[in-house]
């Protein structure tokens, strides 16, 4: 709104977050806040009086931090979380795309089953938690269950999408060319639909991942979520903290390492623009 | 869902089904899902607690109206779930109209919104649960946390895409700042703001419906979780199927009609699933 | 004739949003505008017109030199100068009415009154039983009828019009240009219009500016001669005289710059 940027035109930038061109103040102002809410932690138990398990001082945290790191606790909690979310994922895209694709190429199957699946949506997977625990006991299978579930949703709307947003021109080009059954759907469907179903791919993985500290936190019996959960019977608040922060860090390093790739690779090779 | 008829597979199915209209091949749908359950209840041979049968759940559901306790339930879920939505969704737009005009605050708070962010809800219950306890403090932030985001991000995406040109037009007609903001900037966010908040309240339901199950000893998601808890299966499924038909509930007749009618009538249009 | 407003060795950047690139767009620029006068400027896309128009509105600050407005320099924009924009600039969440009676609800006139000024501009635009529609639901031609309603209803001491007839379809184009012409004879106007068009620039003014690219700067001024009382197109396009100043005026616009020129033989 300044005076400076009227006259600027082009397409406004995509993301709302990023800031272009980069102002120099940026990492300053940036780390303010983190800045402050450190010292506020820090200062806080000098200037009042509370409970030290409502917020366990700073140096307890990182001590426990360095506990867990050195005798292997908290890598354990990691991988067993990370394999749960891989596995469920696994599990998830593979029921959802056979299905999706039938969905999106039949009437039929889309009209039967569209009610059922709808409703199945709205009951969240971790209100499945409780019944999965009957079934399957705490543990692996009730977490994967939800898991499962949750990705399953995701990727079946992405795929079904995908199918739809095939042109019908290309569908025809194909055709004409004599592509028909097994051939239509290697050369044209499943390749038309991949780009959806791996642009799809991080939505689905943010809500898996929220399934998954969920379901650890009620169905467990390890991971970053029951780690967390179990902390507050014991009023170990340090081990809620890092549980949090440990869950907010895996998020970015996946979200920059694997998703943002696979997007940014996808949108590149088949040469679509993102908005 | 429905394909161009040119992608229809020749899939054959039973002809029965070929013959039914739409509405009615979803019906059948359901109630194969229905019979499958019924007659699997036999054939399985488990016991109730493991394994219900759709008339054991009616049965519950009956049980649970006569009693009072549905109806309590419902309205305690409701009434949470009102609380954090209002509060999420004014906090999301308060947040997003500010970064979205102020550079330095843009700048000062986005990495810590991003990393907030990166903490997903869920992870905060624990904490809360330290600080506030179990009851309704902590779900109602857990739902403020989570309704939050979404509708800070597209209130952010709205107020950035406000046309400039219509900002330009209104200040030379002599609007100031808070002019600006409310002849242009909000009614441009506006959009943004209904999509933000319609996927915060997704997000929300099923918040609350988790938060309930961890905090709280009423409640939708605490009929859920309490019912597996006394062995008393029938009524965890009483509370799912009720926590499906309330959400598309609230979705069909609240959410989708005040987004169809901002959008309609100003002829603007919106893609929801983009701006996620 | 007193002089509105002074425009003294402008030079103005435009900065790239994507890549933060300057990009110098106007300098060197001199120009009066006097009271009362209708003021074309004409140019080739890309000269630097509407940027020119942008720095006068105030949504954009000169980089050298100044533009004085009764003396003070510019700062911002304001509602003594009414913009009309190419791309109409209405609110898409208000009627009609409401759109042309902004200015006055942004001055705190009630509703009323503001009703009924507004309605008699819409009039003056020869709009009719449209003020309870939305923008969108009116063609090109009307919606800018309502825009120039709008600025018309505020009362500015200058108006200034970015190109506003170029997305119109030519029929709507030339009716609009009457109207114009209608509008400005029965109320003293000062306009600044801005068209990449000589005929649309000689059939409005009472002077034409010729601009020329790279960066842009005010080539030469010349007087059109034809009283307003007769501007219509049957009798402008029967009329050899305006048909010979198009000619030249065009040849103006056609023929490159003078730095443009200097570079070439340069290179």
């Amino acid at each position: 709104m300044s005076v400076g940027n009227v006259a600027a035109s082009g397409p406004r930038e995509a993301a709302p977050w990023s800031m272009r061109p980069r102002h120099p103040d940026a990492v300053m102002l940036g780390t303010l806040p983190f800045a402050l809410l450190i010292t506020a932690w820090w200062l806080l138990p000098h200037v009042m009086q509370y409970p030290a398990y409502k917020l366990p001082p700073i140096d307890t945290v990182l001590d426990y931090a360095w506990e867990s790191i050195l005798d292997g606790s908290l890598l354990r909690d990691i991988v067993a979380s990370l394999g749960r979310l891989a596995i469920g994922f696994a599990i998830g895209m593979a029921l959802a795309v056979p299905l999706g694709l039938a969905i999106a190429l039949n009437r039929y199957v889309a009209d039967v089953f569209r009610p059922v699946l709808s409703f199945l949506q709205a009951i969240a997977g971790i209100a499945w938690v409780p019944l999965t625990i009957i079934w399957f006991g705490m543990g692996n299978g009730s977490v994967i269950f939800v898991i499962a579930n949750t990705i399953f949703f995701s990727s079946l709307y992405n795929t079904v999408i995908g199918v739809q947003s095939i042109p019908l021109a290309l569908h025809r080009a194909v055709r004409s060319h004599g592509g028909r059954g097994l051939a239509l759907l290697t050369n044209l469907i499943l390749p038309g639909a991949m780009v959806q179903i791996l642009l799809g791919i991080r939505t689905s993985v943010a809500y898996g991942w929220r399934a998954l500290v969920a379901s650890e936190m009620i169905a467990g019996s390890n991971g970053l979520g029951y780690m967390t959960m179990e902390a507050v019977q014991w009023q170990r608040t340090e081990k809620i903290i890092l549980g949090m922060i440990v869950i907010g860090i895996l998020w970015v390093v996946m979200d920059r390492t694997i998703f943002t790739p696979i997007e940014r690779r996808t949108v590149a090779r088949w040469g679509l623009l993102q908005r | 869902m429905t394909p161009p008829a040119a992608l229809a597979l020749p899939l054959r199915l039973p002809r029965p089904f070929r013959r039914l209209g739409r509405t009615a091949r979803g019906i059948a749908g359901i109630a194969i899902l229905l019979v499958a359950w019924q007659v699997s209840v036999p054939l399985v041979g488990l016991s109730p607690y493991f394994y219900p049968s759709p008339a054991d759940v009616f049965r519950a559901f009956v049980d649970l109206l006569r009693k009072g306790i549905l109806p309590v339930y419902l309205a305690d879920s409701m009434g949470r779930y009102a609380i954090g939505l209002f509060a999420g969704a004014t906090l999301g737009i308060v947040f997003g109209v500010a970064i979205g005009m102020h550079r330095r605050i843009a700048l000062a708070l986005s990495p810590l919104l991003k990393f907030l962010f990166a903490i997903v809800e869920v992870a905060w219950i624990p904490i809360f649960v330290v600080w506030f306890g179990y009851g309704i403090e902590t779900i109602v932030l857990a739902l403020i946390y989570i309704v939050f985001f979404p509708v800070l991000y597209n209130t952010l995406l709205g107020v950035r895409t406000a046309p400039q040109i219509l900002v330009n037009a209104v200040r030379s007609l002599g609007a100031g700042r808070l002019a600006v903001l409310r002849l242009v900037i909000l009614p441009s966010a506006l959009p943004g703001i209904i999509t933000g908040l319609r996927l915060g309240a997704g997000f929300a339901f099923r918040g609350l419906v988790f938060a309930e199950m961890v905090a709280a000893k009423t409640g939708i998601g605490y009929l859920i979780f309490d019912g597996a808890q006394s062995h008393d299966t029938a009524r965890t499924i009483v509370g799912m199927i009720v926590m499906g038909l309330l959400w598309l509930a609230i979705d069909q007749f609240y959410l989708r009609p005040i987004e169809r009618a901002t959008i309609q009538r100003w002829g603007l249009t919106v893609d929801a699933e983009d701006r996620r | 004739m007193s002089t509105r407003i002074v425009v003294d060795q402008l030079a103005l950047d435009y900065v790239n949003a994507e890549t933060g690139a300057t990009h110098r767009a106007v300098e060197h620029c001199d120009l009066r505008i006097a009271a009362d006068e209708f003021l074309c400027i004409v140019g080739p896309s890309g000269c630097g017109k509407s940027t020119l128009l942008s720095a006068i509105a105030g949504f954009l600050a000169p980089t050298h030199g100044s533009i004085l407005m009764d003396g003070r320099a510019i700062t911002g924009p304001g509602a003594e100068r009414g913009v009309v924009f190419q791309e109409y600039a209405l609110l898409p969440w208000m009627t009609v009415l409401d759109n042309a009676a902004l200015g006055l609800k942004l001055r705190g006139m009630a509703r009323k009154e503001r009703y009924a000024e507004a309605r008699r501009f819409l009039a003056i635009a020869n709009l009719h039983d449209v003020e309870h529609k939305y923008p969108h639901e009116l063609s090109g031609g009307m919606k800018q009828r309502v825009a120039v309603a709008r600025t018309l209803a505020n009362a500015p001491e200058v108006m200034l019009m970015d190109e506003p007839f170029a997305a119109v379809d030519a029929q709507t184009r030339m009716a609009l240009q009457e109207e114009l012409i209608r509008i400005s004879l029965r109320s003293r106007l000062t306009v600044l219009f801005i068209t990449h068009s000589v005929e649309e620039a000689i059939f409005l003014g009472d002077r034409v500016a010729v601009m020329t690219p790279g960066p842009g700067r005010i080539r030469t001024i010349v007087d059109v001669p034809f009283a307003r009382e007769t501007r219509t197109w049957t009798a402008m396009n029967a009329n050899a005289s305006f048909n010979a100043m198009r000619d030249r005026l065009l040849d103006l616009v056609r023929q490159p710059s003078h730095h443009a020129a200097t570079a070439e033989a340069a290179a």
